[in-house]
């Protein structure tokens, strides 16, 4: 690697670690209080609109939820300052589970 | 390899100063802009690596060029006005047909799909760059123009202008350009559609700077007040993980290849539509927006 090219990459991760840490201290992400039901139905129905769920569970201190409709399970979890959100098959040991979300449910 | 003047590289630090500029100005709630610090750090990461990724590829891409070069058609003198004006439409044309490809078929779609893995809509979405657009081979796209005779560094510095324009466009702190403005160009509101994951915008405002192309190939959808866009995937990414966000597509065409039973099924999956399955189990852009055509009775 010549060194005009290494100077170049050094900038360009000492550049990204200033914004990084400028975005850090700014501290605009969005507000995430624990969700409640009513939170989690909009959230869901965002990803899932033409599921109704018939009943909410609320995860890992607000931080997630699971609800059931028939013998799916909508799965939803925070990252970052946002909420992913994953169908699948219903399962008991869903409600109070920890860690949360459930394992395979990231991926 | 580059040519000697680089557009992307003279910007650079443009591009630092804005992201900064708008994190400041959102922090004194001067302008309207979203940054949670991983999402940040991992748009800036996808841009550095690949930056990277493109010190692999880019001599191939060039020496190809150059090759072709030597077997065009005309002359085209880089010192012409007129060369560049035409080069400018040329270039943003193939730029709105790449755009197209990268989304409506998976295999491109798998080298594009990170740059929409954010559910933020700031400056630093626009450096979540791909790592393996050279592996994906759509640089072959542009081989033309230089068949025809542009050189192929009259090539990289426009595209390199392209994509220096489209920086400033994500970005939610402008709402609306004057309306002469948005009726050619590719603004903020056009492309916040092209990233938004409602069903009513997938698929729309392919264009890189004109969006003229869009209203002519029946790909515009115009951004609505009453829908405010809400950004990343269908299905959104579980986690901040660089290689995760940078392969997870082609992870999964890996695993579909491998419980496919015919070559209808891995044409399908390799090319068909992102989402496309044998038993039409799985969402496309098209199904989810018919599926909300029919829930709301709406056209588009």
């Amino acid at each position: 690697m010549n060194k005009a090219l290494l100077i170049q990459l050094l900038t360009s991760a000492g550049m990204v670690a200033g914004m990084v840490a400028v975005a850090w201290w700014a501290k605009i992400a969005r507000p995430t209080p624990p969700l409640d039901e009513t939170a989690v139905r909009t959230l869901l129905a965002d990803d899932f609109p033409d599921i109704e769920p018939d009943q909410v569970w609320i995860a890992d201190q607000g931080r997630g939820a699971v609800a059931r409709a028939g013998d799916k399970a909508l799965v939803l979890f925070r990252l970052g300052d946002g909420y992913v959100a994953r169908l699948a098959p219903w399962r008991d040991d869903f409600i109070g589970a920890t860690p949360w979300p459930p394992k395979g449910m990231r991926a | 390899m580059k040519p000697d003047i680089d557009p992307v590289t003279l910007a650079v630090p443009f591009f630092v100063l804005a992201v900064v500029l708008e994190i400041i100005l959102a922090r004194f709630g001067k302008a309207k802009a979203v940054y949670e610090p991983k999402d940040a750090a991992t748009s800036l990461l996808m841009g550095f690596g690949s930056s990277i990724a493109g010190l692999f590829t880019g001599g191939l891409i060039f020496a190809t060029s150059l090759w072709v070069y030597q077997h065009r058609l005309f002359d085209i003198p880089m010192t012409a006005i007129w060369a560049w004006v035409v080069i400018f439409f040329a270039e943003d044309l193939t730029y709105y047909w790449f755009h197209r490809l990268s989304h409506e078929r998976r295999f491109w779609w798998a080298s594009h799909v990170n740059h929409h893995s954010s559910q933020h809509y700031n400056l630093t979405t626009a450096l979540r760059q791909t790592w393996t657009g050279g592996v994906a081979g759509t640089w072959l796209l542009w081989l033309p123009l230089s068949f025809i005779g542009f050189p192929p560094a009259m090539v990289a510095i426009q595209k390199g202008i392209s994509l220096v324009y489209q920086f400033w466009i994500h970005t939610e702190a402008v709402k609306r350009m004057p309306r002469w403005f948005e009726a050619v160009f590719n603004t903020p509101s056009h492309h916040r559609v092209h990233h938004a994951r409602n069903p009513r915008y997938l698929d729309a405002n392919y264009a890189g700077i004109l969006i003229i192309w869009d209203r002519l190939f029946g790909t515009f959808t115009p951004e609505t007040d009453e829908e405010p866009p809400r950004y990343g995937l269908v299905r959104n990414l579980g986690g901040f993980n660089l290689l995760h966000v940078a392969f997870h597509e082609w992870i999964g065409i890996g695993k579909d290849l491998l419980k496919s039973r015919s070559p209808r099924e891995v044409v399908g999956y390799l090319f068909g539509p992102p989402g496309w399955s044998p038993d039409g189990s799985r969402d496309t852009s098209a199904s989810l927006k018919a599926k909300w055509r029919a829930r709301t009775g709406r056209d588009g």
